[in-house]
C-alpha cells in the first residue's frame, strides 16, 4: 500500500512539474498563431524528455553520478568549461523567466505590480531553497501544480467543435503565417518541453534522495507515466487558446492572455485554479532551475553540493545559487519583458541541448559505470534519432531567429 | 608547466615534419604506493594527426555503443598513436619534437587488461 | 619496460581515476565558443533587421488590433462575472502596454515618402484613438459598478478602436 501510494505521489509530482513558465507561454503562443497544427511537437518532445530522463537517472542510479560530474569527466577541462558556461548562462535565463513567472502570476491575482513581487518571489525561493527538504519541496510545488488541469477542463467546458480541432491537428503552416515562423516556434516548443535543466536536476535530484537500482523502476514508472501526462496538460494550453484567442485574432504576449479561455470556459473558480497552478508551477521550476545552477556549477568544480547537506557544509553550492537568484533579479528590475526572456531561454534551451544530451547518452552506454545497466539496443536507437532532430533544431535554431525576427 | 598548456600542442618528428597535435596525456600507477594512491607516472602523449578532441571513453576497445557515435569518434582520431616519454626529445612551448626512430604504440585501451 | 605491460597498467590508472573524479589533467580545446559568436551575430542582425514603413506599421496594426481584442474579452468576461477585478485590470495594463509599445516604434519611424508620411500620420491618429479606449476602459473598471462611464462604455469605445485599426490594416495590407 505504501509503496503504491509512493507510485501516485510520484506520478502526480511528475506532472504537476513538468509544466513550467516556458510551456505556459510557448504552448500559448503556438495555440493562438498556428491552432494545434505544432501539437506533434509536444508529442515528439515529450518521447524526448521520458528518454532522456530515464536514462540521466539511470546513470545518477547507479554510478551515483550526476550529469555535469559526467560531462566534465568525458569533455575535459576545456570543452567541459564552454558546455558548463553555455549551459549555466541559458540556465540562468530560465531562472529569471520563472521568478518573472511567479511574479506575473501574482499579479494577475492581485493586480499589484509585479516588479514589486519580484523580490518577494526570489526570497521566497530562496528561503525554501534553504530551509525545506528536498522531498516536500518537490511534493508540495508538483501537486499544488496539479491545479493546472483546470486547462483540460476548460477545453471540455469551451464546448469546441472537435471535428475542426481534429482537423487543425494535421501538421500545416495555417495562411497567415510562414514556413520560417513555423519552424522557429516548433523548434521553441521543443525546447520547452525538452529543457536541458530537467535532466540536470533529475539526476541530481537522484542523487539528492539517494536513488539506488532498486528504486529504478519506480523512477521510470514516475517518468514513463507523468511526463506524458504532463505533455498532455501543456497540449491542452494550447488548446485553450487555439478555442478560444485564435479566432478572436489575438496573438498571445502576456501572461494575462494565458488564462482568458480558462477564465471563458470555467468562471472564477477556473481562474482561481490556474493562477494557483501557475504560481505552484513556476515556484516549482524556479526552484529547479535555481537548484540547477548550483547543481551544475558545483558538479564541475567539484565543490560539495546538494541539499542533503546542511548549508554550511555546502557553502559555495548555496552562495551560488543566492548569487543566481541576486542575478535573475537584477535583470527582471530593468523592466525587461519576463514573457520575452522566456521566450529567448526555451530558443536557446533547444540550442544547446546537445551540450547535454550527448554525453549523458555516452555514458549510459559505457559498462565501466553502468555495469548491465547500460543502454539497451532499443533505447539506443531511440536515443540516436533524438541525438539527430536534436542536433538539427540546434543548428536551425539561430538562423531561424535572424530570418522570423525571433517570431514576430 | 601546466599539462593543460601541452594539449593541443603540435607535434614534430625529428626532422621537423608534422604528425599531428597533443591529444592526451597518458599516466600509470606503477610506483610504491604511499598513504592512498600510488604516485601517477608519466607514460607518454597520445599524437592526434587529425583532432586533439576528447575521445569521450572512446579510446577504450571495449566501447562500442552507440555504434554511430563510436564509428564516429574513432573515425575522427583515425591515425592517431601514443608516444613514449622516452621518444620525446623537446617539449618547447610551441611544440613537441620527437626522438628519431620513435615507436607508435596503439592508442586503444585494452578493457581486460583491467580486472 | 614492456609497452604492453604498461598499458595495461595505465588502463588501470584510467579507471581509477575516472572513479575518484579526478578527470583535471584532460584539457581540451574548446569548439563550442563558435556557438557563442553565431548566437551574438543572430541578436546584432536581429536589431539591425527592420523592414520599411508599411512594414513596421502594418506589424504595429497587428499587434495592437490583437491587444485590443484581448482588452475585449477581457472585458466581456468581467462583464459576465468570469473574471476577477485583478485580472482584468492587469489584462487591460498589459495590453495598453502593447499599444504604447506600437506607438513608439511607429513614432519613431522616418519615413522617406509623402506616402509614408501620410502612413505613419494615420497609424499615430488610430493608435490614439486605441488608447484612448483604453483610458476609458480603465476608467470605467475603476469607478464602481453603474457610474460614468460603464464597462458597455468601455467596450464601445474599444470597439471603435478595433474598427479603425481594420480599415488601416486593409489599407496598409492592400499597397
Amino acid at each position: 500500500m505504501k509503496r503504491l501510494l509512493g507510485v501516485a505521489l510520484g506520478i502526480l509530482t511528475a506532472i504537476g512539474g513538468f509544466v513550467d513558465i516556458g510551456d505556459l507561454v510557448t504552448n500559448a503562443v503556438v495555440g493562438s498563431r498556428f491552432g494545434l497544427s505544432l501539437v506533434w511537437v509536444v508529442a515528439v518532445g515529450v518521447v524526448g524528455i521520458c528518454l532522456f530522463a530515464n536514462m540521466s537517472g539511470r546513470v545518477a542510479a547507479v554510478s551515483g553520478r550526476a550529469t555535469f560530474e559526467v560531462i566534465r569527466e568525458r569533455l575535459g577541462a576545456r570543452a567541459g568549461l564552454a558546455n558548463l558556461a553555455a549551459s549555466f548562462l541559458i540556465n540562468l535565463m530560465t531562472v529569471t523567466a520563472e521568478i518573472g513567472g511567479i511574479a506575473l502570476s501574482l499579479q494577475l491575482a492581485s493586480s499589484v505590480d509585479y516588479l514589486l513581487w519580484i523580490p518577494v518571489a526570489a526570497v521566497a525561493v530562496w528561503l525554501v531553497i534553504w530551509r525545506v527538504r528536498f522531498s516536500i519541496m518537490e511534493n508540495v510545488t508538483g501537486l499544488l501544480g496539479l491545479t493546472l488541469v483546470i486547462f483540460a477542463v476548460a477545453v471540455f467546458l469551451l464546448k469546441p467543435d472537435w471535428g475542426a480541432l481534429a482537423g487543425q491537428l494535421a501538421p500545416t503552416v495555417p495562411q497567415q503565417e510562414t514556413f520560417w515562423s513555423y519552424s522557429y516556434y516548433a523548434i521553441a516548443l521543443f525546447g520547452a518541453a525538452m529543457t536541458p535543466y530537467e535532466v540536470f536536476f533529475f539526476s541530481s535530484g537522484a542523487v539528492e534522495e539517494k536513488w539506488s537500482v532498486k528504486d529504478l523502476a519506480q523512477s521510470r514508472i514516475n517518468v514513463l507515466v507523468g511526463f506524458p501526462l504532463g505533455g498532455l496538460l501543456s497540449v491542452s494550453i494550447a488548446v485553450c487558446a487555439a478555442i478560444v484567442l485564435l479566432p478572436a485574432g489575438v496573438s498571445v504576449t502576456s501572461l494575462s492572455q494565458v488564462v482568458l479561455p480558462v477564465a471563458e470556459g470555467a468562471g472564477k473558480l477556473g481562474l482561481a485554479f490556474v493562477l494557483v497552478g501557475m504560481v505552484a508551477a513556476t515556484f516549482g521550476a524556479a526552484l529547479e532551475t535555481t537548484l540547477s545552477s548550483g547543481y551544475t556549477l558545483a558538479q564541475f568544480f567539484g565543490w560539495s553540493w546538494g541539499k542533503f547537506r546542511r548549508p554550511a557544509q555546502a557553502a559555495r553550492f548555496h552562495l551560488s545559487m543566492i548569487v543566481c537568484l541576486l542575478v535573475g533579479m537584477a535583470v527582471l528590475a530593468t523592466g525587461v519583458d519576463p514573457v520575452l526572456v522566456t521566450e529567448y531561454s526555451v530558443v536557446f534551451s533547444a540550442i544547446a541541448l546537445p551540450l547535454t544530451y550527448l554525453p549523458i547518452l555516452i555514458v549510459a552506454n559505457d559498462p565501466q559505470y553502468m555495469g548491465e545497466h547500460v543502454n539497451g539496443r532499443v533505447v539506443n536507437v531511440l536515443g540516436m534519432v533524438f541525438l539527430v532532430i536534436i542536433l538539427v533544431a540546434s543548428i536551425a535554431a539561430i538562423p531561424l531567429m535572424i530570418v522570423t525576427g525571433a517570431g514576430s | 608547466m601546466i599539462l593543460g598548456d601541452l594539449l593541443g600542442t603540435p607535434v614534430l618528428d625529428a626532422d621537423g615534419g608534422r604528425l599531428g597535435r597533443v591529444a592526451d596525456v597518458r599516466f600509470v600507477l606503477d610506483g610504491t604506493p604511499h598513504q592512498l594512491m600510488a604516485e601517477p607516472r608519466l607514460l607518454g602523449l597520445v599524437v592526434g594527426p587529425h583532432s586533439a578532441s576528447s575521445f569521450m571513453g572512446y579510446e577504450r576497445n571495449g566501447l562500442t555503443r552507440p555504434r554511430m557515435i563510436a564509428r564516429i569518434l574513432r573515425w575522427r582520431h583515425r591515425g592517431s598513436f601514443l608516444v613514449l616519454w622516452e621518444d620525446i626529445a623537446v617539449v618547447g612551448n610551441r611544440s613537441v619534437r620527437l626522438r628519431p626512430g620513435f615507436t607508435r604504440y596503439s592508442t586503444a585501451l585494452d578493457d581486460h587488461a583491467q580486472a | 619496460m614492456d609497452p604492453g605491460l604498461s598499458r595495461g597498467l595505465e588502463a588501470r590508472v584510467l579507471v581509477n581515476a575516472a572513479r575518484a573524479r579526478a578527470a583535471g589533467w584532460r584539457a581540451r580545446s574548446c569548439r563550442k565558443r563558435l556557438y557563442g559568436g553565431m548566437a551574438l551575430a543572430g541578436l546584432v542582425l536581429l536589431t539591425a533587421c527592420s523592414g520599411g514603413t508599411s512594414h513596421s506599421v502594418s506589424t504595429a496594426v497587428k499587434d495592437s488590433s490583437s491587444a485590443v481584442a484581448t482588452a475585449r474579452i477581457a472585458l466581456r468576461q468581467d462583464m459576465d462575472g468570469k473574471l476577477t477585478r485583478a485580472a482584468t485590470s492587469t489584462t487591460l495594463d498589459d495590453e495598453l502596454k502593447e499599444i504604447q509599445t506600437s506607438r513608439s516604434t511607429v513614432l519613431k519611424l522616418s519615413p522617406a515618402t509623402p506616402e509614408d508620411r501620410d502612413t505613419q500620420k494615420q497609424a499615430l491618429d488610430v493608435l490614439d484613438q486605441c488608447a484612448a479606449g483604453f483610458a476609458t476602459a480603465r476608467a470605467a473598471l475603476a469607478t464602481n459598478d453603474g457610474g460614468n462611464p460603464s464597462l458597455p462604455d468601455g467596450d464601445k469605445a474599444l470597439a471603435g478602436a478595433q474598427d479603425a485599426l481594420k480599415q488601416l490594416e486593409d489599407k496598409v495590407g492592400s499597397k
